[in-house]
C-alpha cells in the first residue's frame, strides 16, 4: 500500500474568475510543543473565487482544520506559519497580529465551529449573543441591534424568532443552536463563510437543513464558503472544487466533479472506495443468507427516565420489540435521543428497564441488572469510545489479559499471555502494539484492541455502540472488514448501533429504525431502503448525502 | 485498485508530516528546580549519612564556644552549649523527615480506606464516614494533633501518628470525591461488563486511578506534616531534648530570640526551604510524567 508522493496538484489550473476571494500560496504551518516544532501542513495551496464554494477534505490529523485556523486568522498561540501568502480579497493577511485581524473577523470573514453548543456562552440569553454581534459591526442602539437580531433568526431558520431570542442555549437543539452560530457569523455582513466541519455534531436530518441553510445564504448573499469536511459524500453534494488533505499535503484539487469522476491520485481513489455513501454494495457479497434462530429476542421493552426538573417522565423506550437473527448483522439506527443505546444498553445488561421482556441466548434477563455481568463468556459490548472503555494506566496485554483471568478462563499466565497473543494477531494488530498504552495507539488500532477484549471471552454475540463513529473512513472501512472476517471465522452475531445511514445499507442484514423510543419499522435492508413504510424513515433515507445518487 | 484489503491489517500510522526542530529549551533547565533538587540530595545524604556533612556530633557540647554567631566553622553558629548548630540541624533530619513521612503514610492510608469505602459503597456507609469527616475537619488540625498526643502520651512517635490521624479527614474526602468521579467511568463499567465483581473493580481500576490528585496532595501534606510535628515539638509535646528535631531546635532557640536570632531563625529557614523543595520536586515529577505521556 505505498503511496507514491504526487506533487500537490496545481491550484491555480481555472480561469481567472471576476473575483478571488481567497489565495494561499505555497503555505507552511508549524506547531510549537515544548522543545520541538512539528510542521502540520506543508506547501498548501487553494484559489477559491467569489461566490464559490471550496471542500477541504481529509481525515483527522490530516491538517484541514488548521488550514481553515490559518485562513481565518485563529490558529493558536503555538501555531506558527512558516512560509506562504494568504490573501483574502486581496489583502495579505499571513503577517497579522490580533489587531490587525480585528477589522476583517466578522466584516468580511465569517466562522462558523464544529460544536454547536460549547460555542456559546451558556449563561447569556442567544438573541444577546447574535445582537452583540450585530453591535461589533453597526453602529447601532440596543434595541435596534436586538431587533436586527431577531431578523438575523428569521434569516437563518429560526421559528418564532423573537421567542427564541430570549433562550438560553442549553433550552434549544443542536440545530437551532448551529443556526444561531451561523446567525452570528452573518452578522457583520462578511464575503467568506469558513464553516469547520459544521454538521458533525449534528444528526442527518439536521445537516442536511443546515448544509441546504449554508447554500442558500451563499447564493443570497454572494458568499465565498470554505467547507471543512470528513465526509466525501457532502463535499461531494454541495462544492464545487474540493481539496484532499493528507497528513498537511494536498494530494488532489480540482473541480469536484472532475475530481469525483477521475480521481489521479491513489489516495484519493481509496477514500472514495472506503466511503459507505460512494460504494453502498462494497459488501454486498459477504452479507448472511436468511434463517437461523433468534439469539435475542426483546418484547414490550419500555424505559422512563425521571426528567431533570423531576416534574415529568421521558419515555426513552417506548414498547419496543426487535428480534436478532443468528448469525446476522442487526442494525439499530435512529439519531441522538432515540434510544438507541439505551436499548443496547439494556440488552448488554448494563442498565435496567420498566417493562418487556429480554431474552439473550435463551435467558430472559431482570428488570434490575446485575452489578457483575453473569453473561460475560456469551454476550459482549462494544464500546463507542473505546479510548474511554480501556484502563488508562494498563497495557492492552493487561487489559485483554483481565477478562480471562476474572472469568478463570486460562489459570496460567503463560497460557493467558498466549491468548492474547493470538487474540491480537486475529484482530491484525502487532505483537507490540500490546505492550503500549490505549493512550498510544491509533483510533483504528484501539478500537481493534477493544474488539480483541470483547472476542477473547469467545462470546457469540457482539453488541456495537457506533464502534466506527469516531473514525475516519478508510479506519472505518477496515475495521468493517475486520468485523466481517471475524463472524465468518467465529460464526459471530451482531447487534450494530448506528446513526449513519449509508454504513448500515453497505453491511446490515436486518434494520430497526428507533425514533423517540418507538419502532418506526424493522425488517431486511434492502426491504427498508428500497421501500419504506414510515414517513420517519423515508426522512432519513433522504438526508444521507450523497443518497439521492 | 490495490487499497481494498483482503485481510483485516491495521494500516501503519501516518508518517510525520515534517521534521521536528528545536525550540524551547528543556523544562528541567529551570533554576528553582536545580536548587531544589541540590536541597533535596544535600537533606538525602543529611538521612543517611550525617557524619560525612560535619566533623562535630550532635550532642558534642564546646563550653567555650556557646552563642557563637556563625562563621566559616560555625556556619550555624553554636547553641548555650556550645554545640554546633549546623551539625544539630544535619542529624534532626532523619528524625525529623522519617516523623513526618509516618505522619503522612499514617493520613494517606487511612484516608484512601475509608474514602474509597464511603465514594465505592455510597449509602448510609457514605454517609456515616462523611459525617464523622465533617466532625474532624470543623477541628483545627493542630488542635486535634493535640488532643490525641496528650492521650497517646508525648514522644516523637505519638506526634507522628497524631499528626497522621488529624490528616485523615482532609485525605478521606479527597479520595471519596475522586472515588466518585472514576467510578462512573466507562472502563470501569466495562470491567464489570467483562465480568469484573466490585471488589476487583474498585481495587485494581477504581483505586489506582483516583490516586492522581492524592498523590499531588502529599507533598503538600508532607510540607505540613513537617510544620505540625515542628510545632508539636515546640510546644513539648514531641521530641525531647537532647534530640536534635528541628522543631525542638526552633523552641530552644527562642529563649535567646534577642541575643542570638540565627539559632531559631536558620533552622526554621531550614524548615520552610524544606517544604518549599518538596513541593517543587512534586510538580517537576508531574510535568516530568505529563511530557512523557
Amino acid at each position: 500500500m505505498t503511496i507514491a508522493i504526487a506533487s500537490p496538484a496545481a491550484a491555480d489550473d481555472i480561469a481567472p474568475a471576476p473575483e478571488t476571494a481567497v489565495r494561499v500560496d505555497g503555505l507552511d504551518v508549524s506547531y510549537v510543543r515544548g522543545r520541538w516544532a512539528t510542521r502540520v501542513v506543508s506547501g498548501f495551496s487553494l484559489e477559491l473565487a467569489a461566490g464559490e464554494t471550496v471542500a477541504i477534505v481529509g481525515e483527522s490529523g490530516s491538517g484541514k482544520t488548521t488550514v481553515a485556523a490559518a485562513i481565518s486568522g485563529l490558529l493558536p498561540a503555538n501555531g506558527l506559519i512558516d512560509t506562504g501568502t494568504i490573501e483574502v480579497f486581496g489583502q495579505e493577511v499571513s503577517g497579522y497580529d490580533a489587531r490587525a485581524w480585528r477589522p476583517l473577523r466578522g466584516a468580511v470573514i465569517g466562522y462558523v465551529p464544529q460544536d454547536p453548543l460549547s460555542s456559546l456562552d451558556p449563561l447569556q440569553r442567544v438573541g444577546d449573543q447574535v445582537a452583540d454581534a450585530v453591535r461589533q459591526h453597526r453602529a447601532v442602539t440596543p434595541s435596534e441591534a436586538h431587533e436586527i437580531a431577531v431578523d438575523l433568526l428569521t434569516r437563518v431558520g429560526i421559528r418564532e424568532p423573537a421567542e427564541r431570542a430570549r433562550a438560553f442555549p442549553h433550552q434549544l437543539s443542536g440545530g437551532q443552536l448551529q443556526r444561531i452560530l451561523i446567525a452570528i457569523a452573518i452578522a457583520g455582513e462578511p464575503r467568506l463563510l469558513i464553516a469547520d466541519e459544521p454538521t458533525s455534531a449534528l444528526d442527518v436530518t439536521v445537516q442536511r437543513t443546515i448544509l441546504d441553510l449554508i447554500d442558500e445564504l451563499k447564493r443570497e448573499l454572494g458568499l465565498s464558503v470554505v467547507l471543512i469536511t470528513h465526509d466525501l459524500a457532502i463535499a461531494e453534494e454541495r462544492s464545487d472544487r474540493l481539496v484532499v488533505l493528507r497528513s498537511g499535503e494536498i494530494r488532489e484539487a480540482g473541480p469536484t466533479a472532475e475530481v469525483i469522476a477521475r480521481p489521479v491520485d491513489d489516495y484519493t481513489v481509496r477514500l472514495f472506495a472506503d466511503a459507505p455513501a460512494l460504494s453502498p454494495d462494497k459488501f454486498a457479497g459477504r452479507k448472511a443468507g436468511p434463517g437461523g434462530d433468534p439469539v435475542i429476542e426483546v418484547a414490550g421493552l419500555t424505559k422512563t427516565f425521571r426528567s431533570l426538573a423531576g416534574d415529568g417522565q421521558v419515555a426513552a423506550l417506548d414498547d419496543v420489540s426487535l428480534s436478532v437473527t443468528e448469525g446476522t448483522i442487526h442494525a439499530l439506527v435512529g439519531e441522538s435521543g432515540s434510544g438507541k443505546t439505551t436499548a443496547a444498553r439494556i440488552i448488554a445488561g448494563l442498565a435496567d428497564f420498566d417493562a418487556g421482556a429480554v431474552s439473550v441466548l435463551g435467558r430472559h434477563l431482570p428488570p434490575r441488572h446485575a452489578a457483575t455481568n453473569p453473561d460475560a463468556t456469551r454476550l459482549q459490548l462494544i464500546y463507542q469510545n473505546a479510548l474511554a472503555a480501556f484502563d488508562p494506566r494498563w497495557s492492552i496485554e493487561a487489559s485483554l489479559e483481565e477478562p480471562l483471568r476474572i472469568n478463570g478462563i486460562e489459570a496460567s499466565r503463560v497460557a493467558r499471555r498466549a491468548a492474547v497473543r493470538e487474540i491480537l494477531a486475529d484482530v491484525g494488530l502487532p505483537a507490540e502494539a500490546g505492550r503500549r498504552r490505549p493512550s498510544e495507539l491509533s483510533g483504528g488500532q484501539r478500537q481493534r484492541a477493544a474488539i480483541a477484549r470483547a472476542l477473547i471471552l469467545r462470546p457469540r454475540v457482539l453488541i456495537l455502540d457506533e464502534p466506527t463513529s469516531a473514525l475516519d473512513v478508510s479506519v472505518q472501512s477496515q475495521i468493517v472488514d475486520l468485523l466481517f472476517a471475524l463472524r465468518e471465522q467465529h460464526g459471530l452475531t451482531y447487534l450494530f448501533i448506528s446513526h449513519d445511514l449509508s454504513l448500515v445499507r453497505q453491511i446490515a442484514d436486518d434494520v430497526t429504525v428507533l425514533e423517540k423510543g418507538k419502532v418506526m419499522e424493522s425488517g431486511a435492508v434492502e426491504h427498508v431502503f428500497e421501500n419504506p413504510q414510515a414517513a420517519y424513515t423515508v426522512r432519513l433515507i433522504e438526508s444521507i448525502p450523497g443518497g439521492a445518487r | 485498485m490495490t487499497a481494498v484489503l483482503d485481510a483485516p491489517v491495521a494500516a501503519p500510522a501516518p508518517p510525520p508530516a515534517g521534521a521536528r526542530t528545536p525550540a524551547e529549551r528543556p523544562f528541567w533547565l529551570n533554576p528553582g528546580d536545580i536548587l531544589a533538587l541540590a536541597f533535596a540530595v544535600f537533606l538525602l545524604v543529611a538521612v543517611f549519612l550525617p557524619q560525612a556533612l560535619s566533623p562535630w556530633g550532635p550532642l558534642e557540647a564546646s563550653p567555650g564556644n556557646t552563642l557563637l554567631p556563625p562563621s566559616l566553622e560555625h556556619p550555624f553558629g553554636t547553641d548555650y552549649l556550645g554545640r554546633d548548630s549546623y551539625t544539630r540541624v544535619v542529624h534532626g533530619t532523619a528524625l525529623t523527615l522519617s516523623t513526618s513521612g509516618i505522619a503522612v503514610v499514617i493520613g494517606l492510608v487511612i484516608g484512601i480506606a475509608l474514602g474509597s469505602l464511603a465514594g465505592y459503597l455510597g449509602g448510609w456507609v457514605d454517609a456515616l464516614i462523611s459525617r464523622v469527616v465533617d466532625v474532624l475537619l470543623a477541628i483545627p488540625g493542630l488542635l486535634l494533633a493535640m488532643v490525641i498526643v496528650v492521650s497517646l502520651g508525648f514522644g516523637a512517635l505519638n506526634a507522628a501518628i497524631a499528626v497522621g490521624l488529624s490528616s485523615v479527614a482532609g485525605f478521606t474526602r479527597l479520595v471519596r470525591s475522586e472515588v466518585l468521579t472514576v467510578r462512573e467511568l466507562t472502563f470501569v463499567e466495562a470491567s464489570a461488563h467483562l465480568g469484573g465483581t466490585r471488589r476487583h473493580t474498585l481495587l485494581r481500576h477504581v483505586l489506582p486511578n483516583s490516586y492522581g490528585s492524592v498523590l499531588a496532595l502529599v507533598p503538600l501534606e508532607f510540607g505540613g506534616a513537617i510544620l505540625s510535628i515542628s510545632a508539636l515539638s515546640f510546644l513539648g509535646f514531641g521530641a525531647v531534648p537532647p534530640e536534635p528535631e528541628w522543631g525542638l531546635l526552633v523552641s530552644e532557640g527562642r529563649q535567646y530570640i534577642t541575643s542570638s536570632p540565627w539559632l531559631a531563625l536558620i533552622p526554621g529557614v531550614v524548615i520552610a526551604g524544606t517544604v518549599l523543595a518538596v513541593a517543587r520536586l512534586s510538580t517537576l515529577a508531574q510535568r516530568a510524567r505529563e511530557a512523557r505521556a
